[in-house]
């Protein structure tokens, strides 16, 4: 294990990136908002999560996990139990303008225990725009429709969304950055009981600080 | 009277021997002087008799020469053609420049003389003449006499090459012109060069050749460019003055994300967390902040690259007529030309 480890960072500072390919790897640890049905169902948590992006000319392709664990919010309504929170995000984007991109994606949520919160999967379909401010710097805003969503706890969610925003800061030209992204997701999830439609919305934001490296 | 006629006739024949200052005056040879006075006596069987006896001897180059004229002349002048002719010959092969004057030397003589002429394959006045002239554009005339119809070849030969001037058949006066430059398209350096003549007829062949010293002028080139005066190359990239473009921009992304999580949220849930935006904005802010303070990358200056690369063009063409203007000018070098003494041949 430690030799891998080794391995690994001599290819992240010896490694010279391939004709128009770039590899990025990245680890942070994030901060989390989460809530479900209605304000009394609130945590906040934090753990570490971990980024891969491979850019090859006007193709983009970025995969993000999280692992957070989720405490109750000291104004939640007790008795709310602790969870795990696992979400891998995959995205695939094209470049269609200088600053501009559209990314379709896709992510699942697991909770642990799965009676704690909703675990789901969804599709995203969005934009991104990313401003080059300096050499290694960059700020990033972007937002998707998330559409296809399907719940373990069963329902459906006509509208979801998905704001974010990233930027990055690195000496010379930023091979080494640190990056700060927040997400921001709401999804109006509902469900039927008893024959009449219940809104059960899930919202959560993130604000994940990290270090990536670029090669 | 027969004697008396005989003695006129025989004066008349020695006379020219003499009066052109013939080679039968000055032998250094004891035996070959005796039969040249013998000759001037009239006693042409005791002339031929001495010669062949001084050609057992050891004959400098002249005196084989002036042997065998000498029994040249006193054959014709027993009326034995063939031997005359034969010996004129070898003259010729020994000195093919050899003439005789037929309004002071008997018919006899001079027929014999024609007649081996016409036989020998040599070539005879080779005349390279000194001059000047520039090369490419003069020419070096060459002159020489082949005696016989002949394929001839003609070449200048020395250190920095050579150059076949004219190869064809021949025969009698033959002129030809050298342009001045060797077989690859320049000029020959300063140096000891040779004509050579060839002339071949059948097994017969001859070859001659003259000694010229070329004096090759100073060649006055042009240097190449690099640059062209008054268009000095501007710097391809301009380093952009320092702006506040990044702050603001961050400023707006963390305004968008802000303004836009507000208007998300839901009122069902009691609004959203905070503490994640503020974290990440101050931070886009701070990045924003920084990159203003950042020296910034330098840009492409798009006018000055294409301004560069115009100059380049057209130093590019510049050099390249400066090349071509150079190379006519290496062609053109005056040369001087000045044989050396002596033409040599052999057969």
């Amino acid at each position: 294990m430690r030799l891998a480890w080794l391995t690994l960072g001599l290819v992240v500072i010896t490694g010279t990136p391939l004709r128009a390919q770039a590899v990025t790897l990245g680890a942070g640890y994030a901060l989390a908002d989460y809530r479900e049905q209605a304000d009394f169902l609130h945590f906040k948590g934090s753990g570490p999560t971990a980024t891969v992006a491979v850019e090859r000319g006007r193709l983009a392709l970025r995969l993000d996990a999280w692992h957070l664990d989720m405490d109750p919010d000291k104004n939640a309504a007790p008795p709310l139990e602790p969870f795990t929170f696992d979400q891998f995000n995959v995205r695939l984007g094209i470049r269609v303008m200088s600053v501009v991109t559209v990314e379709a994606g896709y992510m699942k949520r697991w909770m642990e225990p799965s009676r704690a919160a909703q675990s789901l999967s969804a599709a995203t379909l969005g934009v991104r725009a990313a401003y080059p401010l300096a050499p290694g710097a960059e700020v990033a805003v972007r937002t998707a429709y998330v559409a296809a969503s399907d719940f373990a706890g069963g329902g459906s969610a006509p509208f979801g969304i998905e704001l974010g925003l990233t930027a990055a800061y690195g000496p010379g030209s930023g091979r080494f950055r640190l990056t700060g992204d927040y997400e921001f997701q709401r999804i109006d999830r509902r469900t039927t009981q008893n024959g009449s439609r219940l809104s059960v919305p899930i919202q959560s934001s993130f604000a994940r600080v990290g270090l990536t490296v670029r090669f | 009277m027969t004697r008396s006629f005989m003695l006129a006739f025989g004066a008349a024949l020695a006379i020219p021997l003499s009066a052109l200052g013939s080679p039968l005056t000055a032998q250094e040879n004891p035996t070959l002087r005796r039969a040249s006075q013998a000759y001037s006596g009239l006693s042409y069987v005791e002339a031929i008799a001495l010669a062949r006896k001084a050609s057992r001897e050891r004959l400098s180059p002249a005196d084989q020469a002036r042997y065998y004229e000498l029994l040249g002349f006193a054959y014709a002048s027993l009326d034995s053609t063939r031997q005359a002719t034969e010996a004129f010959k070898q003259v010729l092969m020994l000195n093919p420049d050899r003439g005789l004057d037929a309004t002071r030397i008997s018919p006899k003589i001079t027929s014999s003389f024609a007649l081996a002429l016409a036989q020998v394959l040599v070539l005879r006045e080779v005349k390279v003449d000194s001059t000047e002239f520039v090369a490419g554009v003069g020419s070096l005339p060459i002159r020489f006499h082949v005696t016989r119809t002949a394929r001839l070849r003609t070449r200048i030969v020395g250190p920095s090459g050579q150059m076949t001037v004219d190869s064809a058949l021949g025969e009698g006066a033959v002129s030809l012109a050298w342009n001045g430059l060797l077989a690859n398209g320049l000029p020959p350096e300063s140096g000891t060069y040779r004509v050579m003549i060839e002339a071949t007829a059948g097994r017969d062949s001859y070859a001659s050749a003259v000694t010229l010293w070329v004096e090759a002028g100073t060649v006055d080139t042009l240097p190449h460019l690099t640059g062209l005066p008054g268009y000095d190359l501007l710097p391809e990239t301009v380093m952009p003055a320092r702006s506040w473009k990044p702050v603001g921009l961050a400023l707006m992304a963390t305004s968008l994300a802000l303004g836009g999580s507000l208007a998300l949220e839901s009122s069902k849930l009691g609004g959203g967390g905070r503490r994640e935006i503020l974290t990440i904005g101050a931070g886009a802010a701070l990045v924003g902040v920084l990159a203003t303070l950042k020296k910034p990358a330098p840009a492409p200056a798009h006018a000055n690259i294409l301004y560069n690369s115009l100059v380049r063009e057209q130093l590019t063409r510049r050099n390249a007529e400066i090349a071509a203007e150079n190379a006519t000018r290496r062609r053109q070098v005056k040369l001087g030309i000045i044989p050396q003494p002596a033409a040599e041949g052999k057969s």
